[in-house]
């Protein structure tokens, strides 16, 4: 490993912030069951 | 020796677990070469440059809440969490997971012939580079 983690989210945060992207997409939420789609 | 079967990779984009959707991930590392060839040197020399890697993932499409073709699509052209590890064993230095920053490009959400299954395959680069943890 060549970053560690702290580091490489340091970096990722950086990186989002420069292209104006934070906080980051917020995800779709997830079905509790497969069974509530059908 | 410890080989495997592939049929555990555990993968989530955005936070969202899609494994059950994932039929095949490749994470590509690679990193440019820079020649430092100078004078006196009988061969090509090189150091390590930039990280240039990439993730592929084949994918079942499936149109319900909170599946693959809803969760590439509010992540689409924006740069998002991706993390694939070997297995769903708890994360160790034989089950390291990888985490990437990867710019969501290359949809494909409607794809195939009449009497295929509706599939994806995205080729992602990642932006930055890859961690990979053991703990």
């Amino acid at each position: 490993m060549e970053l560690v983690m702290s580091d490489w989210e340091k970096e990722r945060d950086a990186f989002l912030a420069k292209i104006g992207q934070t906080p980051e997409v917020k995800a779709a939420p997830k079905p509790t069951t497969k069974k509530d789609e059908e | 020796m410890a080989v495997f079967l592939n049929n555990g990779v555990v993968l989530t984009v955005n936070s969202v677990d899609l494994s059950d959707h994932v039929t095949a991930v490749t994470i590509n590392r690679t990193f440019d070469e820079l020649e430092v060839t100078a004078m006196g040197d009988s061969g090509h020399k090189f150091v390590k440059g930039l990280e240039a890697a990439s993730l592929t993932i084949d994918f079942l499409n499936d149109t319900a809440t909170g599946e693959v073709l809803q969760t590439l699509q509010a992540a689409y052209g924006t740069n998002v969490t991706v993390t694939a590890k070997q297995t769903s064993a708890v994360v160790s230095a034989t089950n390291p997971l990888y985490t990437m920053t990867c710019l969501v490009n290359n949809l494909t959400d409607i794809n195939g012939a009449v009497g295929d299954i509706g599939t994806q395959s995205v080729t992602w680069n990642v932006s930055g580079t890859v961690a990979v943890t053991t703990a």
